[in-house]
């Protein structure tokens, strides 16, 4: 009985020249791009939640800068209901022409 | 200077707990013995069946083959029964990936625990080793007994079994000829059974360097080819197989086209888009940009509700978030309904049915 040990054997060694871009890669990239911007987008409605109360906390009883702050909360509201609601908004537009709504939510 | 004594008592204490310690019954190393019995003698170019039996011995507590070498310990919950008869392995590297050569059939068989006899069985061609009727096949089946770890991969060899002879009995098989200026099949040498003919010894004088390469029984190797014309092909006067009346004489004959031999010659240029009518050509654009919309869709609507969240109580820029998301939803409309357009419009102009 022989034993050999080999360190670090590498199974194949291709030489390395790029890849094979195809038109469905082209699709992922904009897809993960996308995928992207959908995780970039919580921390961010997450700050102008935070910036909005403290607004409301800067107006201090100023009836105008709360009105001001108030307004500024709704808009906040609305726009994180439209982000988050991304997924809905497509559905119901797909499902008002009769469309087929199965490409969604996308694949991340 | 107490302290010191006190740390070497300590010491020699702790010295003396080891040598209490009763030391680990060493364990017998994997072994095995392979039990190998091929036929005497086979057909050559029928499939063969190479079947051996392999007893192992020397389990762990777990009930695997094991090899200990402190501080490792290989445990072979695989072994690879490979059949050699012309090539070698490489015992560093994991089968079936690492032999020099392909005269070689491996059999994997993942060990359940405490098996003390597994079998494997190979079928093999030898014809497709090359080998040929009236030779002999040298089998040596050996086991090798492999780990795998992130950094080292190795192989033990357990056992092998001697080189067994297997003598090659006679049959006809396919072989790779061109048609010869004699009229006679020649055939591709042994060993060198291309499809290009490339094997067949002195192809371009024996055949002419154009040559059809046809595929023919062995038996029929330099017999004299039956069914066979002289006809042009690639400017020169072939041998042809087929019946069929003599187009040409000498390779003069072929040159220049107009002076006859060969008949009209047709050829087609394969489709490379796999499409064939201008409407599916359409659909798969409009698939492709639908594809790209939805994302793209997506990326608008979230876009439209940042300019809404960073409107910051500003009318004006709250206006344009809405703006944006009203015309994403109608654009969204529009390419979902896509083709419904073209047949809705079929439709209007069809109103009389």
């Amino acid at each position: 009985m022989f034993f050999v040990l080999t360190g670090l054997a590498s199974a194949a060694d291709d030489d390395w020249t790029g890849i094979d871009l195809t038109i469905q890669d082209v699709f992922a990239i904009i897809n993960g791009l996308v995928c992207w911007l959908i995780r970039i987008i919580t921390p961010i409605m997450i700050i102008f939640i935070v910036i909005a109360g403290l607004r409301f906390m800067h107006a201090r009883g100023n009836a105008t800068e709360f009105a001001a702050a108030k307004k500024n909360f709704n808009h906040v509201l609305i726009g994180l209901v439209v982000i988050m609601g991304v997924y809905v908004i497509i559905a119901t537009v797909a499902n008002a022409v009769g469309a087929d709504f199965s490409f969604i939510p996308l694949v991340c | 200077m107490r302290n010191i004594y006190k740390i070497l008592f300590v010491i020699l204490f702790a010295s003396f707990l080891f040598i209490l310690v009763p030391a680990k019954v060493a364990r017998a190393d994997c072994t095995a013995n392979i039990r190998f019995n091929p036929p005497g003698s086979a057909p050559f170019n029928q499939p063969m069946t190479l079947s051996s039996t392999v007893e192992l011995s020397g389990f762990d507590d777990n009930g695997y083959c094991s090899y200990n070498r402190t501080p490792f310990n290989f445990t072979f919950r695989t072994i690879y029964v490979y059949y050699d008869f012309g090539s070698t392995v490489n015992i560093g590297v994991n089968p079936p990936d690492s032999f020099f050569g392909n005269k070689f059939k491996v059999v994997r068989i993942d060990l359940a625990p405490n098996s003390p006899a597994v079998s494997a069985t190979a079928t093999i061609k030898p014809s497709d080793y090359d080998f040929r009727a009236g030779s002999t096949l040298n089998v040596n089946a050996q086991v090798l007994a492999c780990f795998s770890q992130t950094v080292t991969r190795g192989c033990a060899m357990l056992t092998a079994s001697g080189a067994k002879s297997v003598r090659l009995t006679a049959g006809t098989y396919q072989i790779y000829a061109c048609l010869a200026t004699n009229g006679r099949y020649a055939c591709s040498a042994q060993g060198t059974n291309r499809s290009d003919c490339s094997g067949v010894p002195n192809r371009a004088t024996v055949c002419g360097a154009s040559a059809p390469c046809i595929q023919i029984d062995s038996a029929l190797c330099d017999q004299p080819a039956q069914n066979t014309h002289k006809g042009c092909l690639n400017n020169t006067c072939s041998v042809l197989q087929g019946a069929g009346s003599d187009t040409c004489r000498t390779d003069t004959d072929c040159a220049g086209g107009d002076r006859g031999g060969g008949g009209p010659q047709s050829f087609e240029i394969p489709n490379p888009i796999g499409i064939n009518t201008f409407q599916e050509l359409v659909n798969v654009i409009g698939r492709w940009i639908f594809n790209l919309a939805i994302p793209i869709a997506v990326a608008i609507i979230i876009y439209a509700g940042v300019l809404m969240l960073t409107s910051g109580g500003d009318p004006k820029r709250f206006q344009k978030g809405t703006e944006a998301l009203k015309y994403a939803v109608i654009g969204l409309a529009v390419v979902l309904i896509g083709k419904g357009f073209v047949t809705l419009i079929q439709s209007i102009l069809s109103l009389k049915d």
